[in-house]
């Protein structure tokens, strides 16, 4: 694998894009890769994802060497937005997968860039219930942090909002509506209505068999 | 330019600013510095001193402070513009007062007071809620017909948009003069003094090598995620805060709530409601001595 990490611009600043591998020769599409809460792209690294063409990994803000949004908001949305600007970054047509919270936004991103994103592969993983399908009253806004304190990396206020996330079912589906093709591998540890309200919905289908045959499969298609 | 006359409205007296985590906001004080601090929370796309015809009736006896929210006036642009951002900036501004305030806020900043005393009770004394209650179930019915949250793939989509235009450095466009900066605002808000009018946008605006354009980052709007208008009155079932509802009953671009839209919001929270007649959304610019009246003789309740 290559090691190559470019930062390239969002609007709220820059994020860590890694080349896992050239692809050169393969002729392949791009993959995308987009990791579970509180990890980076050295999940994908360690995984070793084999794949006839380009393979990139995003470091989400506040993880690996994406530094954390000044204002420490995160949101799913605000982090498909960075996706969104890997896509920009990288070109289309091309590939996604993600896992845990990667998925959630995998499936984000497949849904509104529906022409750029031909499939996407969705496993379960950290972050990605998120808070459940609805909201518990009141949502609760944190004390605002010290101006001034340096941030860890992942940042703890990632990984607490991320994880307040709501997640309603009939929202996610309003993405898988649009997407062209969600695979779905694995079960998820925990209850997630988005999850089964998606594999049970439109333009998605369960894979048996693991995540690198289900990533050979769409390498074919 | 010179600063355009508006004979109700006072400058503030002092200026400075408060620091939050990712920049400051512009702050703007009337009033004696040891009294009773009454901070004022404008709305969106309006600014600090939209609260200047307000002000001069409530500061014989309370340190009146008014700040421009992030990305509005002449506070710092931001990153980040979440609901959570600005009432988090609330509660700054408040420790910077002292710690322990009563609220007098506007449509938007009306919300995120409410929110802000559920979320730090200690901060927040009491609220004056100037039409700030939320949109109506279905949506705000204008001109142009009902006005409808798009569906939740459409919205993510306009936003990344949008990011994508702001990653390019897009902004409002620029004006060839004032008075159609001024032509501009008037058309939303039909209902307001001339004179008050240009001395706000005024304030609103800044003018740049090309002509004239708003102060406020484009990019407030960069918010997104799931969001339900029937998610406002479960939340609100948490407020303790007493609260006094001000509101108007002519139609303008943005409401206002009917009594029975305030009702059903508010629940069984401790407030009183006023209704300001002939007056449209922006009730403190329109009738700024009948809202001090009101606020005053309830905050000295």
């Amino acid at each position: 694998m290559t090691g190559h990490v470019e930062s390239i611009p969002s609007s709220r600043g820059r994020v860590a894009l890694h080349e896992l591998s050239s692809g050169e020769g393969a002729g392949g599409l791009g993959l995308l890769l987009l990791h579970p809460l509180g990890a980076s792209s050295e999940f994908w690294r360690a995984r070793a994802p084999r794949w006839p063409g380009p393979i990139h990994a995003l470091d989400f803000v506040g993880h690996g060497q994406s530094p954390p949004t000044e204002g420490r908001d995160y949101l799913p949305e605000l982090l498909c937005a960075d996706a969104d600007a890997a896509l920009v970054a990288l070109g289309s047509p091309r590939v996604v997968a993600g896992a845990g919270l990667g998925a959630y936004i995998a499936l984000l991103l497949a849904g509104v860039r529906s022409e750029d994103v031909v499939a996407a592969l969705l496993e379960p993983g950290e972050g990605l219930a998120g808070a459940g399908p609805e909201p518990v009253h009141p949502q609760v806004v944190a004390e605002p942090a010290p101006c001034g304190e340096p941030v860890p990396v992942p940042d703890p206020i990632a990984i607490e909002r991320l994880e307040a996330s709501i997640r309603p079912p009939r929202y996610a589906l309003d993405f898988s509506r649009h997407a062209q093709r969600l695979v779905m591998t694995g079960e998820p540890k925990q209850p997630t209505p988005w999850w089964d309200a998606v594999a049970e919905g439109p333009n998605a289908e369960r894979a048996q068999g693991g995540w690198q045959p289900a990533l050979d499969a769409l390498s074919l298609a | 330019m010179q600063e355009p006359v508006d004979r109700e409205a006072h400058p503030p007296e002092r200026f400075s600013s408060v620091p939050t985590i990712d920049g400051e906001l512009a702050l703007y004080e009337w009033g004696h510095p040891d009294a009773p601090p009454l901070v004022l929370v404008h709305g969106f796309l309006d600014h600090g001193r939209g609260f200047d015809r307000l002000a001069p009736h409530l500061m014989a006896d309370y340190r009146v402070v008014a700040f421009d929210a992030r990305g509005h006036g002449r506070s710092a642009r931001a990153e980040s513009y979440g609901w959570e951002n600005d009432v988090q900036d609330l509660a700054r501004v408040i420790d910077f007062v002292g710690g322990s305030a009563d609220l007098i806020a506007h449509s938007r900043g009306g919300g995120q007071a409410l929110d802000a005393s559920i979320a730090y009770p200690k901060r927040v004394h009491r609220v004056v809620d100037i039409d700030g209650f939320g949109p109506p179930p279905d949506g705000w019915e204008t001109v142009d017909g009902v006005r409808e949250d798009p569906p939740a793939r459409d919205d993510l989509l306009g936003f990344l948009d949008r990011r994508r235009a702001a990653a390019m450095g897009r902004s409002w466009p620029t004006y060839p003069s004032f008075e159609a900066l001024v032509e501009r605002r008037g058309k939303q808000n039909p209902r307001l003094d001339p004179d008050w009018l240009r001395y706000f946008v005024f304030h609103a605006a800044k003018q740049t090598e090309d002509g004239w354009t708003w102060r406020a980052d484009s990019h407030v709007t960069l918010h997104a995620g799931p969001w339900d208008v029937g998610w406002i009155t479960p939340t609100w079932r948490s407020l303790r805060v007493p609260i006094l509802a001000i509101t108007g009953t002519e139609r303008d671009a943005w409401g206002p709530a009917s009594p029975e839209l305030v009702a059903e919001r508010l629940g069984d929270a401790d407030y009183e409601h006023v209704t300001i007649p002939d007056t449209g959304h922006f009730v403190h610019m329109e009738r700024p001595r009948e809202v001090a009246e009101a606020a005053l003789g309830w905050l000295k309740r």
